[in-house]
């Protein structure tokens, strides 16, 4: 029966950080379909604009506004909100609602929570009341006690009786600030930490079930008390590795039928006596030597794991969840994946699905790379097959790390044993290398506390290896095709081209056939048009669609620095793009936590790795019209020119600007003759082969310069050096420069303006979607900056001119589609840094702000329409302020240095929006969680000789608003000298108290100004300070420009009077 | 390992590799959903007798084989049918290999079979007998030979051939007259009644004068209108306005027909652990490996309600008396996820002997 509510908002999970990625977009915009099908008035407010939720079309109301329990109260009030949806925004939704229940907003403003209440959030989130719950109905858990200080932890410790044991924050995401303690020191250092993440300061001190195995359930309970499991699942890896980075498969693999009921019966009952309405997540340890168990953990919403439960299975859960809190039951919901079944049963699956997780560790180097409690993937890919083996090869290839399948691991004999026993990223991959040379597995498993079920498939393959090292006969060939081998691997091993092992195999008849998941394992019919391929069998069930248009989209892949959810926004753009023309699209990808992997977004989804083979394979089978490369970011760009080449002779045409033109804007030496061609200024900037062409070159262009090497794309490893000495310590460390690898050196132009440039173009005209202002300077990675649209710093003299070289540029390259310029503005010089002829990470951002979806215009563009048919020329300035503020996960990954450089760092990025620039800027501050003192505090700074006199208006607002200059002996005295009283401190290398370390320690400092010497080693030297600063999460504002905004967003903030506005009340600001 | 077929009696084969005893053996193909877990269980029951069961998991045997979970002694269907069959198992339940195990109880399988592509034919098509051979077979005489063969699933070869009696130590003694229940069932029985097992053809009076306040009807392979269970019928109509009455599966089509209803083949029929049935406003999944169904019109004037069935399909899976205390459930109530889902149907029985009423 379906309850009344005048309007339902539904609360996202703001920006893409570690524990929290697109899994919330996804059940987001599922909730919010779920919703308006049925009829509700809906609203919706997220402050990540890189997300489909926060598209017009998602919610008749959208606000981009900062996640938080004051402003989710302004737009309840202002939309005359009477429902408000619990589980759809992560932890961070749950706690808002949390937060509202319990201040009385939710009881004044008469709204009610809908899905999971605040009685049954508390019940599952607070320890204490979850362990009581549990004894109730004699469910064990592992021993533990809530503490709320160091000395009780230890007296908890002493009472488990031994250790490890392991701390839990409570209320925080992704384990932040957990860990295993071996011994009491370590309990006292962990326990501290813990507090300190816990919103209600209160960590548990647990019971160690290490090295059990870690199994989850997705639950759907109901009002009628019905449940059902949707999917089970294993954690290959165990306990005491972050679900979020063990390697799951689902369903469980290993367990008999006994074994698994009893899980099961005690997962149903946790669900009654809690009283959870809607999807819940619940996760077991389990002894498979005795068979004990515990409950871990429950988890009251939609998470990551029912993202990919909703995946594996088919079962949309976050729409059934949504349903559910609407009042319905289950078997009154019907699938919408059979279309003549309700969603009263539990899907059965006909395949395997893996999760691996995606580490950002290829960007930081230095940082500890050892798993643990702590979450510190960034994303993940799922794949599906019909071994173990297949899925396993088809999930490692996905994740786009270099690898095609269980490759070789370059490792010391003597450093195995010690990988296997503490894992990292790598430990798979130790695995093989370790059974090439001999290992046995009941070895393995008793170093990694896996099953050995699972070792003897990792072996399996290692004998493969062997077999087509060998000799690759087509007996060989088949099996090792059914093993889900690549052909890049097989190749590899048999000394032959991967496009050649293609064609032998197709010779032999060997193609994959595509099967349904259905989520009932072939029992009624399915219309669901959702695929992953598979060999050895003789019928596909994708059958090719004969009268209708059909155009492939090229997905992001996982989820990682530097690509993240502003990728799947545009694929999901291209696809509604698609579909708006009447042509059937299809999404290939290999994300689970996405909007473009939903079963009925597309025309036709493939589960798939996005290599050259898994693609064409899928472009093949549905005889696809076209393919867009543009879309997916980096993934699917470097595809372009292979696909092109390989797809030759046939009806698919790659779409869009040509891989030729593509090539154009990426090979550098084609790019430069064509500027020059163009006029337009470039940095100055060479190619060196060895250390001493590189010093040369850098010494006629003069210091600083960038430096980076030219086989690694999207900034990493990229550098900026100051001196020779500098550039001697790159080669000999970062990279190896040699003949055939050769780096890259610019001329960095110091205190440049660097300009983000999105247009769209049909190959005549032109249009601007967006300039974007960096605050950072240029030498900060375009994703780490902070932008501001329209631009402040620079005249409209220059925003002509930048009109001017986009247009140029664009028509040169004959666009068809998207293209990105970054520039650099450097006193009256405009510098062209890069052109990507591709989907860029701010189109999103460009499209929230303005309300013109460029995406969608560039998909009509590149089927052949024009900019005129919509209406689109030139650019068109806002006359409201749109700033993107970005999140870094410098807290979870101990190690990585917190300074900007040409390296991207950031994970995920939020947008403030507003009439008034320091409101847009307040906002997007208070929605990325810097924590700016508002009422009173004390600001350290300390900025370089050039920005001293530029710092000075802010530092005398800041002083004005009563908040206590802190400053080291240069910057206080010339503070001092202009009439600013000043706290000076001893600078941290003169080891004497009080320093700005000290003072942070003591609680004094609650933000700091720090504009580093653009010089050698004075960025490294901060390094110490700015960890303190993660650490203590205290803000750093690292330039003049910044310092500005911040002081303008402090006075808003003082002032408290901002407004919370729909983005189309923005986009009507526009038009 | 030998190369070998399925074949289908419509002629359609599907290649593969032989495992288990040197054997050849034709069964009623039916297939299986349902998770990676529980094959052991399915292929020792007794009311899986005769068939050839199609496993829709591609990886069977994980965990290997282990005397705990035997439902009976033997391996009770006629083969298997799996995409890939486990060799190397997960070490923790100490238990032999699936194939071995097979091997040793003469049970036969195939592996390496696009088991989706055989569930897709047999939803579109139905079930239909097939056959397990070796490599070489002449297939057309298979295919005509099956036409012709009687399916080996006689509830007499699986039924007790005396009676037994299970003393527990519980308050109330009940019959069981066992079609070919399993190991399961007498032990969550077990938890609750004395047992008296019968055979299928136990008389109304030897049940009477057994001291039994109450009769289960068990479940069992085969077709419920076979000729050998008219005596059961018999039974169960003398027993009807005497004694409570459950049955279960097949028991319960037979405590229906005695009351006069009829059952009809189903054409894929419903077998696994994840058929939803809703009872009393909660939905259950239930374990069924039910190939015949009642038929809705004949019931009202046996005298029967329907009081449960089936989400997908709406498929009768429960009914009981409009006066005296028969009740009947299309599944086993304590089968695999039934643990926790509907192994209370036993109590609420409990309470009719007792004089509540259900």
């Amino acid at each position: 029966m379906k309850k009344d509510y005048k309007k339902v908002l539904v609360i996202g999970s703001g920006p893409i950080v570690i524990g929290q990625a697109a899994e919330f977009d996804f059940s987001g915009t599922q909730a919010c379909r779920s919703l308006r099908e049925e009829g509700y008035k809906t609203v919706l407010v997220n402050s990540n604009p890189a997300t489909i939720q926060t598209d017009t079309e998602t919610a008749d109301a959208v606000y981009i506004e900062p996640l938080n329990a004051e402003t989710v109260a302004k737009i309840i009030e202002k939309e005359g909100v009477d429902g408000v949806v619990s589980g759809m925004g992560g932890q961070t939704g749950l706690n808002i609602c949390s937060e509202l229940a319990e201040n009385g907003t939710l009881e004044r403003l008469h709204c009610e929570l809908i899905g999971t209440q605040p009685d049954a959030i508390a019940k599952s989130e607070d320890r204490e009341l979850f362990k009581e719950a549990m004894m109730k109905i004699g469910e064990p858990i592992p021993m533990s006690e809530s503490v709320n200080t160091i000395d009780e932890a230890i007296a908890a410790a002493n009472k488990i009786g031994r250790y490890p044991v392991l701390v839990r924050p409570a209320f925080t995401l992704g384990g932040t600030g957990g860990g295993i303690a071996y011994d009491e020191a370590e309990l006292r250092e962990i326990t501290a930490h813990g507090l300190a993440y816990s919103r209600i300061h209160q960590v548990l001190i647990e019971e160690s079930v290490l090295g059990w195995k870690e199994i989850e359930f997705e639950v759907m309970r109901d009002s009628n008390d019905s449940c059902i499991i949707i999917c089970n699942m294993e954690n290959i890896d165990p306990m005491g590795i972050h679900t979020g980075e063990s390697i799951v498969c689902a369903p469980i693999l290993t367990l008999s039928e006994k074994d698994v009921d009893k899980l099961r019966n005690s997962a149903i009952k946790v669900m009654r006596e809690l009283n959870i309405e809607g999807g819940c997540n619940v996760q077991f340890a389990f002894n498979p030597k005795n068979g004990d168990y515990r409950l871990i953990e429950v988890n009251p919403r939609v998470s990551r794991s029912s993202a990919l439960a909703s995946k594996a299975t088919g079962y949309p859960i976050a729409r059934v969840s949504m349903k559910i809190g609407l009042g319905y039951t289950l078997d009154e919901i019907p699938n919408k994946v059979t279309g003549t079944t309700m969603s009263a049963f539990e899907p059965s699956v006909d395949y395997v699905v893996l999760k691996i997780a995606r580490w950002p560790f290829d960007k930081f180097r230095t940082v500890d790379r050892h798993l643990g409690t702590q979450m510190k993937s960034t994303g993940e890919t799922m794949a599906i097959g019909r071994t173990f083996e297949e899925c396993l090869l088809k999930g490692l290839r996905s994740l786009e790390i270099g690898v095609n399948g269980l490759d070789r691991f370059d490792v010391l004999d003597k450093d195995i044993e010690d990988l296997l026993r503490n894992a990292t990223d790598q430990r798979i991959f130790v695995m093989g290398e370790a059974l090439r040379r001999g290992w046995t597995p009941e070895k393995i498993a008793e170093l990694t506390n896996w099953d050995v079920f699972f070792i003897r498939k990792l072996q399996n393959i290692i004998k493969m290896e062997y077999r087509i090292k060998a000799g690759l006969t087509p007996e060989i060939l088949k099996e090792a095709k059914l093993m889900g081998f690549s052909d890049e691997t097989i190749g590899e091993l048999s000394g032959k081209a991967s496009l050649d092992i293609r064609e032998q195999r197709k010779k032999q008849g060997l193609v994959p056939v595509f099967k349904m998941v259905d989520t009932c394992a072939g029992e009624f019919e399915a219309k669901t048009p959702y695929f992953y391929s598979t060999y050895g069998c003789r019928e596909t069930e994708a059958h090719q669609v004969k009268d209708r248009k059909k155009v492939v989209i090229v997905g992001g892949g996982p989820i990682r620095i530097g690509q993240g959810i502003e990728f799947d926004y545009c694929c999901v753009h291209g696809v509604m793009a698609l579909q708006e023309e009447g042509v059937d699209a299809v999404i290939v990808n290999n994300n689970p936590e996405t909007v473009s992997t939903d079963f009925d977004m597309s025309d036709r989804l493939y589960f798939e790795p996005l290599t050259l083979g898994d693609v064409l394979n899928v472009i093949e089978a549905e005889d696809a019209d076209g393919v867009i490369c543009q879309y997916g970011g980096q993934t699917s760009v470097n595809l372009a020119v292979d696909l092109e080449k390989a797809l030759q002779g046939t009806k698919t045409k790659v779409l869009g600007t040509t891989p030729d033109d593509m090539d154009v804007a990426e090979d550098r030496r084609r790019f430069s003759k064509l500027m020059d061609e163009l006029k337009i200024k470039q940095p100055a900037s060479g190619t060196g082969y060895s250390f001493e062409e590189a010093k040369q070159i850098a010494e006629d262009i003069g210091y600083p310069v960038i430096v980076r090497p030219s086989y690694v794309l999207g900034g990493r490893a990229m550098e900026i050096v100051y001196s020779t000495d500098d550039l001697k310590t790159y080669v000999e460390s970062a990279v190896k420069v040699s003949r055939n690898h050769p780096i890259l050196i610019d001329k960095y132009l110091t205190d440049a303006i660097e300009i983000d440039v999105d247009c769209v173009s049909d190959g005549e005209d032109v249009y601007v979607g967006g300039i974007l202002e960096h605050v950072e300077y240029a030498g900060c990675h375009s994703g780490d900056a902070t932008m501001v649209m329209p631009p402040k710093m620079i005249g409209q003299d220059t925003i002509d001119e930048i009109l001017e070289i986009t247009k140029k540029v664009a028509l040169a390259l004959h666009i068809k589609g998207l293209m990105n310029l970054q520039l650099a503005v450097k006193g009256k010089d405009i510098y062209m840094i890069e052109a990507n002829p591709r989907a860029s990470r701010t189109v999103p951002f460009i499209s929230k702000a303005t309300g013109i979806q460029m995406a969608k215009i560039a998909t009509k563009i590149m089927l052949g329409k024009k900019l005129k048919d919509f209406g689109l020329t030139g650019y068109k300035q806002l006359d409201h302020y749109a700033v993107k503020e970005v999140v870094f996960p410098f807290l979870k990954l101990p190690g990585v240095d917190s300074i900007l450089t040409p390296e991207m760092k950031s994970t995920g990025e939020v947008m403030g929006i507003d009439e008034d620039f320091y409101a847009a800027c307040y906002k997007a501050q208070v929605a990325a969680g810097c924590n700016y003192p508002v009422e009173a505090g004390g600001v350290y700074i300390t900025v370089n000789d050039n920005d001293k006199e530029k710092i000075l208006p802010s530092a005398k607002a800041l002083a004005d608003m009563g908040f206590t200059i802190y400053a080291t002996k240069g910057t206080a005295k010339f503070l001092i000298d202009k009439g600013i009283a000043v706290a000076t401190l001893y600078k941290v290398s003169e080891g004497m108290i009080p320093n700005a370390m000290s003072a942070m320690r003591e609680g004094k400092i609650q933000m700091i100004i720090n504009t580093p010497t653009q010089k050698s080693g004075a960025i490294r030297d901060g390094a110490s300070m700015r960890r303190l600063a993660v650490e203590l999460q205290i803000p750093i504002i690292t330039t003049i420009q910044g310092a500005e905004m911040t002081v303008g967003a402090i006075k808003v903030a003082r002032q408290g009077k901002t407004g919370v506005r729909s983005i189309t009340e923005y986009h009507r600001l526009v038009n | 390992m030998t190369g070998g077929y399925l074949v289908l009696e419509d002629g359609t084969t599907f290649e593969g590799q032989l495992f288990g005893a040197e054997a050849e053996k034709a069964g009623e193909v039916v297939f299986l959903t349902g998770g990676v877990d529980g094959y052991q269980e399915i292929i020792t029951d007794p009311s899986n007798k005769g068939k050839i069961i199609v496993f829709t998991y591609p990886l069977i045997g994980n965990y290997g084989v282990a005397d705990e979970f035997n439902e009976s002694d033997k391996v009770q269907v006629s083969g298997i049918v799996v995409r890939e069959l486990c060799i190397e198992p997960s070490h923790y339940y100490n238990g032999t290999l699936l194939g071995d195990f097979m091997a040793e109880k003469g049970a036969i399988g195939i592996s390496g079979v696009d088991t989706r592509e055989l569930t897709l034919k047999i939803r579109k098509d139905g079930v239909m007998k097939g056959k397990i051979v070796k490599e070489g077979t002449d297939i057309k005489a298979v295919v005509k030979e099956l036409k012709g063969e009687k399916i080996d699933d006689s509830v007499k070869d699986v039924s007790p051939k005396d009676i037994i009696r299970v003393d527990s130590g519980r308050d109330l003694t009940v019959a069981v007259i066992d079609c070919g229940a399993g190991c399961g069932f007498f032990e969550a029985l077990g938890k609750m009644f004395n047992v008296i097992r019968c055979p299928y053809n136990v008389r109304a009076d030897e049940i009477l004068g057994s001291g039994a306040k109450g009769v289960i009807v068990s479940s069992g392979p085969g077709c419920p209108a076979a000729d050998e269970l008219f005596i059961t019928m018999d039974t169960i109509r003398a027993l009807s306005d005497k004694l409570p009455i459950m049955g279960v599966a097949l028991g319960s089509e037979l405590v229906a027909m005695a009351m006069g209803a009829k059952v009809e083949k189903m054409k894929i029929g419903h077998h696994g652990s994840n058929q939803p049935v809703k009872i009393s406003g909660r939905i259950c999944m239930t374990s069924q490996s039910q190939g015949y169904c009642l038929v809705p019109d004949s019931m009202e004037a046996a005298g029967l309600e329907v009081t449960q069935t089936n989400l997908n399909d709406n498929v009768i899976e429960g009914f009981k008396h409009s006066i005296l205390p028969i009740y009947g459930y299309e599944y086993r109530p304590e089968g695999g996820t039934g643990q926790g889902d509907t192994v209370f149907l036993y109590d609420d029985f409990l309470n009719v002997i007792k004089g509540g009423s259900q």
